[in-house]
């Protein structure tokens, strides 16, 4: 059986006698009994309201969260102007305290709260059904404890409940259960203030908050944890908090009165407010651990007036005088409490939840560039708390950068890893997940020790600088074991590139890059990739110098793009190219995946050169075509003369004019000027002549001939005059090809 | 989540057990709704059968079980359900049953004690158990030996579709289905004593354990089990100190809410059960249980045939101390609309679906009545 029952409001009325239309409808369906599982109790009237009682049939499992009974009844309010939502009061005296009830939540009745929408919202859909439907619904969810479902916000603020205070995360968890009578002082960080209701920010207070005149005598008060049972009713002045308090065996009078002794005495600090944050650790049983905590925060008087209430000072015509002894009598029931609701700030766990994420991701990512695209994909992390992020730039934000930076106009003028940082760590409260260093990659000056101490110990290294440099050194010459991945955006912005190494770093970015160039000239897809923007000027040869005009839409989607892909990257084990291409017409976006081959790493003299098995199965292929006769043709690929590495990635097959024979083969010239140009057009100059190839028939052995060596000579005479070496490749029977170099002859 | 699903049939059975795997099970099928009469607020228990496999794409039964061979339990099956024994019974709107569950009185009792379509019932039982497959056989396996030799086969050769009583039923596990059956009955002591065959005594009675998230609800399926039943099950169950299996979340009640099933006196106002149902009711309840009753609205005045409001007035009287519900199928949820009752079983146990169908939902779900510009008048 239920109840008792408190009465509803209001007095008895017939159904006839309403003036709410939807409380006349309601109350006629339900005594018509055309609405299932619920039954009517009564009507009744008052000033300014009707009032229909009904008894409803509730869905409840055999095991509640909350104890929420197979019948409830409940009274619902409708105000006679029909302005407000109508109101739902559940009668039963002991219902529960749950989650989603109308403030004061320790009211009896409770006022259920049905409705997230606005009433005019509601109002629209509203008819007798639609609430029957909706009340139920509210009572099954809450008896299961899934009212608050996971998508809804953590903390629900409600619309025109009065003023509002937002605490630090860490007054929102329990920390140690023994707390109890732990005092720590907060600091007011703002207050705004818009049509009489008021917003505070309150912070943690660091060292000792006294030192200057304070505006606000604020601190928060950890009470003695508390067990079930429902808490009788707000305090409005200090006194009823300390009866409440007492109870539970805590004395926050003399707290309050031994702080209030040791403030200054100053007029300015005596005309302090106070602001009281009570803290209640709640546990299941008597017993139990502590499970959350109850915040209840208070607005009360000015010093002055708090320590008149308290009996710790007098004020009279002469001013100001301490009383000794306290008026132990005086409790403060004359200093008035005003309720805030309370909303904290959010831990990186909550920022995760809400990201749909089961938990921070706090791998160590040190963040290499911080303009456009990094500074967007940086803060996307940082909100869905992914990463705990060194970043890396040395560039101020200017005011041109904030077309498209993720830092607003604020960081103007400082440098970008710094506001990029300060905006970092203020979404959350907590650790710091976000340092930088002021410093290029590639000549960091002073930074030098701990730049390299965190690309050391980092799970992965985000290359976002857009610079071919900035990639090869960190491919070929910076320390640390962690794999490394670069974004960057094609010249025209319309494409986004991704070259991720594998978890061993067998293929590494440099060797990435050179694959990628290979598929921007084979690939029909990526035929206009590195076009450069219309009628831009070229000032450089980078093709990762991105136009200057692009739309900051653009750089967001690939942003949020490279952002989603971060989680995935830390985890996947394998080498990845990809490429997003987001068309201009129709906004698709589509991803291009290219399958990274295997590196050969070769030393020739004091030269290496890389190359890949996409390059030796183009090359066996066309050998094995002309077979028995000899073939050959040009190599395409990069130097790297700084590091002495050539890197060859394709070829120009055989010209017309060449002469194939099983004997021999002279590479011919027909067309190849223009294709060997059309190459270093498509890959924006990254793809140039590097050197020759031939395929050796079966049965010959893979050694240089005399013929070839003389080729060889031809070529280093030829490649002298750029001061680069020659390769030369012979294929023979099998997969391995056999590199020569043609030294440079100066060197010689 | 489970579902178990019972239909408002009168003073009739069917229920339909929904395991989260997708297997569907079917205790009982009595379809005895009169179409002819609009005034029948009975089910069309074809038609919801039919548009649950239809929403599952499917057009069998895992498993139909019949509790025992009186018509309130399978009339309207020959019609229904594909049978395997012959042809007439096959057809391609027919509703297959992988596997049906008899108890033993189902196969070795008089054909002329039967009703007809109790006799096809029997002759499908026995032809599969005759084929070998497609049958569970719920008996002492000694009670068919006689009955299989005169058709020329052996015991050992049907061992395994045979299932005692006190055991579980091979197929259902609570870590694959997330369900286990207890077989009460039928049980040997009853059936090897005499010559006469009761079939309400010698009904399939079953305890269903569900375990959902290490939490278990538990499920009786009582078919007719009159008192003295109770009794014996309750003097077994307790010889082998297994009084879990007596325990229960959901309780189908027997026989349509019959005092016999209480105890031998209808009582005036309300019927005294036997000590054994007594300890059954009053002590193996779970906080929160649901009685069910498949019956007709309790009457007001005394009646010779169930539901008696004397037996109800007990069960009512009886749910209270532990917040249990007392629900008849043909009052749910009232007396003039009732509807199947839905009971759904996850970890937080049973509960009873009470819930509003919108009317978008309601009104997509049927058939809407001819619309247009009809017959021209003359």
């Amino acid at each position: 059986m239920s109840g008792p029952y408190v009465n509803a409001p209001g007095e008895a009325a017939t159904i006839d006698s309403l003036r709410s239309a939807k409380g006349r409808d309601l109350a006629e369906r339900v005594a018509r009994g055309s609405l299932p599982y619920v039954s009517f109790v009564e009507t009744r009237t008052a000033v300014d309201a009707d009032v229909v009682v009904l008894d409803v049939e509730t869905e409840v499992p055999q095991v509640r969260e909350h104890d929420i009974r197979p019948v409830e009844r409940v009274a619902v309010w409708f105000d006679h102007l029909d302005a407000r939502t109508p109101e739902v009061l559940a009668l039963r005296e002991d219902f529960p305290a749950t989650a989603h009830l109308n403030p004061p939540v320790e009211a009896i009745p409770k006022s259920l709260c049905l409705f997230e929408e606005e009433y005019a919202e509601v109002r629209r859909r509203w008819t007798s059904a639609f609430f029957i439907r909706r009340l139920q619904e509210w009572l099954r969810l809450t008896a299961r404890g899934e009212l608050h479902a996971d998508d809804q916000p953590l903390e629900q603020v409600l619309a025109g409940t009065g003023d509002q205070v937002i605490l630090p995360h860490a007054l929102s968890v329990p920390g140690s259960a023994t707390d109890a009578g732990q005092v720590v002082r907060l600091r007011v960080a703002g207050i705004d203030e818009h049509r009489a209701r008021c917003l505070i920010q309150v912070d943690l207070a660091s060292g000792d908050g006294t030192s200057r005149t304070p505006d606000w005598f604020s601190l928060s008060f950890t009470s003695s944890p508390r067990g079930p049972g429902p808490i009788a009713s707000t305090p409005r002045t200090i006194g009823d908090l300390h009866t409440f308090l007492a109870a539970g065996g805590d004395d926050v009078v003399d707290v309050l009165r031994r702080l209030l002794l040791e403030w200054p005495r100053e007029a300015a600090a005596l005309a302090a407010r106070l602001l009281l944050i009570v803290r209640i650790p709640k546990r299941r049983s008597d017993t139990g651990d502590v499970e959350r905590v109850e915040t209840w925060a208070f607005l009360g008087p000015s010093v002055l007036d708090a320590g008149v209430a308290l009996g710790v000072w007098e004020t009279g015509p002469r001013g100001f005088a301490l009383m000794v002894p306290m008026a132990d009598e005086r409790r403060g029931h004359d200093a008035p409490l005003t309720g805030l609701s309370v909303v904290f700030r959010i831990s990186r766990h909550e920022a995760a939840f809400l990201n749909g994420r089961e938990r921070p991701d706090d791998r160590r990512i040190v963040g290499i560039g911080a303009g456009a695209l990094g500074s967007q994909v940086i803060l996307n992390a940082a909100r869905a708390a992914v990463g705990q992020w060194t970043l890396v730039d040395r560039d101020r934000l200017l005011p041109h950068n904030l077309a498209r930076h993720a830092v607003a106009g604020f960081g103007t003028g400082h440098h970008k890893v710094n506001v990029l940082a300060f905006a970092g760590n203020g979404l959350t409260d907590g650790q710091p997940a976000f340092e930088s260093i002021i410093a290029d990659v590639l000549n960091p000056g002073p930074e030098r020790e701990r730049l390299e101490e965190r690309l050391g110990n980092a799970d992965l290294i985000l290359d976002m600088a857009a610079s071919i440099p900035v990639s090869r050194h960190l491919a070929q010459d910076a320390p640390g074991a962690a794999k490394r991945v670069s974004f960057f955006l094609n010249p025209v912005g319309s494409d986004l590139v991704m070259l991720a190494e594998d978890g061993r770093r067998e293929i590494r970015l440099d060797a990435l890059e050179m694959q990628y160039y290979r598929a921007v000239l084979r690939d029909a897809r990526l035929r206009d990739h590195l076009r450069a923007p219309d009628g831009r000027m070229r000032y450089g040869t980078s093709c990762r110098d991105v136009s200057a005009r692009l739309p900051q839409a653009q750089v967001a989607l690939h942003a949020a793009i490279a952002a989603r892909r971060l989680p995935v990257l830390a985890d996947q084990d394998d080498a990845a190219i990809r490429i997003w291409q987001a068309s201009e017409r129709t906004d698709d976006v589509v991803a291009l995946d290219l399958a990274p081959r295997r590196v050969t790493r070769q030393a020739v003299g004091d030269w290496t050169v890389v190359y890949d098995d996409g390059l030796v199965e183009t090359i066996v292929g066309l050998r094995h075509a002309r077979l028995p006769n000899e073939t050959g043709g040009v190599l395409l690929g990069a130097f790297d003369v700084e590091r002495r590495i050539v890197y060859v990635v394709d070829t120009i097959s055989s010209p017309l004019d060449s002469q194939e024979r099983t004997t021999l083969y002279i590479r011919g010239v027909e067309g190849l000027h223009e294709r060997l140009k059309d190459a270093q057009k498509r890959t924006f100059g990254q793809l140039e002549y590097v050197g020759e190839w031939h395929s050796h028939p079966d049965g010959c052995p893979c050694m240089p001939s005399r013929d070839d060596l003389t080729v060889l000579s031809w070529l280093s005479s030829h490649m002298d005059a750029d001061g680069v070496p020659g390769v030369m490749m012979i294929a023979c029977r099998g997969a391995a090809l056999t590199v020569l170099l043609a030294e440079v002859l100066a060197h010689r | 989540m489970h579902t178990v699903t019972v239909f408002p049939l009168g003073n009739a059975d069917c229920c339909r057990l929904d395991l989260a795997g997708g297997q569907k099970i079917l205790v009982d099928y009595a379809n005895t709704r009169n179409a002819d009469d609009p005034s029948d607020r009975r089910v069309d228990l074809e038609k919801e059968l039919r548009a649950d496999l239809k929403a599952a794409k499917r057009d069998s039964f895992d498993v139909v079980a019949f509790t025992h061979l009186d018509t309130d339990h399978f009339c309207g099956s020959s019609e229904f359900f594909e049978l395997r024994h012959a042809a007439k019974y096959q057809g391609k709107d027919r509703i297959k049953i992988t596997e049906m569950w008899v108890p033993a009185a189902a196969i070795y009792e008089d054909r002329s004690d039967l009703a007809e379509e109790g006799r096809v019932i029997q002759a499908e039982a026995r032809h599969r158990l005759k084929q070998g497959e497609g049958i569970r056989v719920f008996s002492r396996p000694a009670k068919l030996e006689a009955w299989l030799n005169a058709q020329g086969l052996t015991l050992q050769s049907r061992m395994h579709l045979i299932t005692d009583a006190g055991q579980l039923v091979p197929g259902f596990s609570r870590s694959e289905q997330g369900v286990e059956f207890f077989v009460h009955s039928p049980f040997a002591s009853r059936q090897d004593d005499g010559t006469f065959v009761d079939r309400n005594t010698c009904s399939l009675v079953m305890q269903a354990v569900f375990e959902v998230l290490g939490r278990e609800t538990k499920v009786i399926l009582a078919a007719d089990t009159t008192h003295d039943v109770w009794t014996e099950i309750v003097r077994i169950t307790k010889f082998h100190k297994r009084p879990e299996r007596l325990e229960w979340d959901v309780f189908k009640l027997p026989h349509h809410c019959s005092y016999l099933s209480l105890g031998p006196e209808k009582g005036k106002e309300k019927t005294q059960p036997v000590d054994a149902v007594r300890w059954i009711m009053e002590e193996q309840d779970q906080l929160g249980a649901t009685l069910v009753s498949t019956s007709d609205p309790i009457p007001t005045e005394d009646t010779d045939l169930p539901p008696h409001r004397q037996a109800a007035k007990y069960y009512r009287d009886n749910r209270g101390a532990r917040g249990g519900t007392f629900v008849v199928t043909m009052e749910h949820p009232k007396v003039s609309a009732p509807e199947p009752l839905v009971i759904t079983i996850d970890h937080r146990k049973a509960t009873i679906r009470k819930r509003a169908t919108a009317a978008s939902v309601a009104v997509t779900s049927v058939v809407a009545p001819r619309a247009g510009a009809g017959r021209r008048r003359s």
